[in-house]
């Protein structure tokens, strides 16, 4: 079967003088129907950048210069304008971390969902404002025909972020792209809004691409997971082998150094140092200068991505398979 | 028995806004001992960080104490006040505000000590270096500025700012929610080890009971104003006592792929307004437990072990007969 989302050999760099400058470099990732896939990765990874460029919304200071993106077996990197448009939001939607950055304030919640469906020829004047309130109701918008009459500023944080899936979900998209969408939330909202993702996923058959940087909710929701370190994909594999077992250092640190791995009077595990910025990746393995693993060969060559059993990872000393 | 560290009693804070009063801080009694770490957890608006500028003195109270190594805070003029500010400091979430974007590193830190007339130029710039080593940042950080540095890297210097003046006091205003996860194990480690090395006392501000946990030798856990449960470190994660704490415990994401979220209980609706007269105990209605008298009547703190205190109908009759 086609893969919802398929994005084989990517690379996006900043523009301007430097073009070794890659915020994206050499990266492949699948996800199949119905599938929960999280890309993981610290701020400035490129996971971010990698969500938005399966849509085509990459900022205007970075430049997509290599690679294939697929939704629904149709070359997104190729595609026209107009057809692009007809894409977004058909075949795959976003939600951002800020539900405000995408919500229009001037506009009630019913008219920026009816919009959507209008653009779309997803609904008529006359039966747009009943598909608004049915997905609401799918949402699980408490009291659904007196909120989609506000404004956002009225709605709380988490009933904001229902109302941004409402207006992503109106045009039933095969994939559900969500980039940190509970990371501002409280911790009781953002269990009710990922269990509301969860439903949705069982009710519509959709696939949800979850950017975060949060192994907690990755470990609760998702079914595969991809780590992602300086531009590449590190690891992947399925959640349970991926977080029990991990073959990367990268991830293994990732793991340790949450306050969950110590007792009560242990210290912290650290990954010393910083992740590399663009245009200053180190030669060889990009995470070998913060690696406990790392040896001479490390800072020559680069390692390929190799398969083991269920997991793949690029390392040239990946830790014991469990 | 020696006088604690921050006794706080019966501290009130309310706002005016266009839709009626708001209360912010709604009589809380907190006991910090030296040396220690008190986190103070809650969702978004229940009042935390107003809590920690109270303490911090940067915002005054409407009503209750704040006694600090035995003076009362609450009340005094500026200049009774100036010399006590410099016991306690602060440190906060974000250091990419918190810091003056055209003023250098050195300059950043030294300021404490100009403010307080303290020590002559070639001492303060020695006491700056010092203080830059011991969080780890290089000496050639001195001549930047705070844009040249990763959130890590801020994050350090603002917390050499806050203890440049020695202080017994530091409130950490959610010191490590904007920073990555290999980043903030880098500073809660600092943070322990100059707490060892310096004595410091922390009042902990966290919505992250990861890092509460890992931190904290007292917790109190803040909802709608009010502290709901405060209890020391093993009383609160083997038994904790009232249902929002316990929520709140289980809400936790935790990085166990065993336990998904599809299996677990979730605490459904949403916070009540801190807007306006409310009447019982404002969780009820997100509490899988609550009953009629929850409608009618605000629980108090009932104490239930040493510094184990918990604010619902549920441990009355659990409670010790008298206030520890």
């Amino acid at each position: 079967m086609t893969p919802v989302l398929s994005i084989s050999g990517l690379r996006a760099r900043l523009r301007g003088p430097d073009p070794s400058a890659f915020v994206i470099d050499g990266l492949s990732l699948q996800v199949n129907r119905g599938e929960v896939v999280a890309l993981v990765g610290e701020s400035g990874s490129g996971k971010t950048m990698t969500a938005y460029s399966v849509l085509r919304l990459l900022p205007p200071a970075i430049q997509l210069t290599e690679g294939e993106i697929r939704l629904g077996g149709q070359d997104v990197v190729a595609m026209e304008t107009r057809r692009l448009r007809d894409v977004r939001g058909t075949l795959a939607s976003i939600i951002f971390q800020e539900p405000m950055t995408s919500l229009n304030p001037l506009m009630t919640i019913e008219r920026q969902i009816a919009e959507m469906l209008l653009t779309h020829g997803k609904a008529t004047r006359q039966t747009a404002p009943e598909r608004v309130i049915e997905l609401l109701e799918l949402v699980r918008m408490p009291d659904p025909q007196t909120r989609a009459k506000q404004y956002p500023h009225s709605l709380s944080g988490g009933l904001r972020q229902r109302a941004m899936i409402a207006m992503a979900l109106a045009c039933e998209p095969q994939i559900l792209i969500a980039d940190e969408p509970t990371t501002a939330l409280d911790v009781t909202i953002q269990q009710q809004v990922m269990k509301l993702l969860l439903d949705l996923r069982d009710q519509l058959g959709m696939a949800i691409l979850l950017i975060t940087h949060d192994l907690g909710v990755v470990a609760e929701v998702a079914d595969r997971v991809a780590v992602m370190y300086a531009g590449r994909i590190v690891e992947e594999g399925p959640v349970v082998e991926l977080l029990e077992a991990p073959r990367h250092p990268y991830t293994a640190g990732l793991l340790a150094c949450l306050p969950e791995g110590v007792g009560d009077t242990g210290r912290l595990i650290e990954i010393p140092g910083l992740p590399p910025k663009p245009g200053s990746i180190p030669e060889g393995c990009r995470f070998a200068p913060r690696c406990p693993s790392a040896t001479e060969l490390c800072t020559r060559v680069t390692p390929e991505t190799r398969t083991e059993g269920v997991q793949a990872f690029a390392c040239h000393h990946p830790r014991m398979p469990a | 028995m020696t006088e604690p560290l921050l006794s706080i009693r019966g501290l009130r804070k309310t706002y005016a806004t266009d839709k009626g009063l708001l209360t912010a801080v709604d009589g809380v009694d907190l006991t910090l001992a030296r040396g220690e770490t008190y986190a103070l957890a809650g969702e978004s608006g229940c009042g935390k960080s107003t809590l920690g500028k109270i303490v911090a003195a940067l915002i005054a109270p409407d009503e209750g104490s704040v006694r600090f190594d035995g003076q009362e805070l609450v009340g005094l003029s500026p200049a009774r006040l100036r010399p006590l500010r410099r016991r306690v400091q602060m440190i906060f979430q974000d250091p990419f505000s918190s810091l003056n974007p055209r003023a250098t590193v050195r300059r950043i830190i030294e300021e404490p000590l100009i403010v307080h007339g303290m020590r002559g130029r070639t001492e303060r710039r020695r006491a700056v270096a010092e203080m830059m080593d011991r969080v780890g940042l290089r000496a050639d950080a001195a001549d930047r500025y705070p844009h040249e540095f990763s959130g890590g890297q801020r994050q350090r210097i603002g917390i050499a700012r806050a203890l440049i003046l020695k202080p017994d006091l530091v409130v950490c205003d959610e010191p490590v929610s904007a920073l990555d996860v290999s980043v903030r194990a880098q500073i809660l480690n600092l943070l322990s080890d100059l707490q060892k090395e310096l004595g410091l006392a922390y009042l902990f501000i966290s919505h992250d009971l990861s890092v509460v946990q890992y931190m904290a030798d007292k917790v109190a856990i803040m909802h709608l104003g009010q502290l709901v449960e405060t209890a020391p470190r093993a009383a609160f994660w083997d038994a904790p006592r009232h249902p929002y704490s316990q929520a709140l415990i289980r809400a936790r994401p935790n990085p166990d792929p065993r336990r998904r979220l599809q299996d677990k209980p979730i605490l459904e609706g949403e916070l009540p307004s801190p807007i306006g007269k409310r009447q019982g105990c404002d969780f009820r209605s997100r509490c899988p437990l609550a009953f009629d008298r929850c409608t009618a009547e605000a629980p108090r703190l009932h104490t239930l072990g040493p510094a184990h205190r918990a604010a619902c109908h549920l441990v009355e009759g659990a409670a010790a007969p008298s206030d520890a």
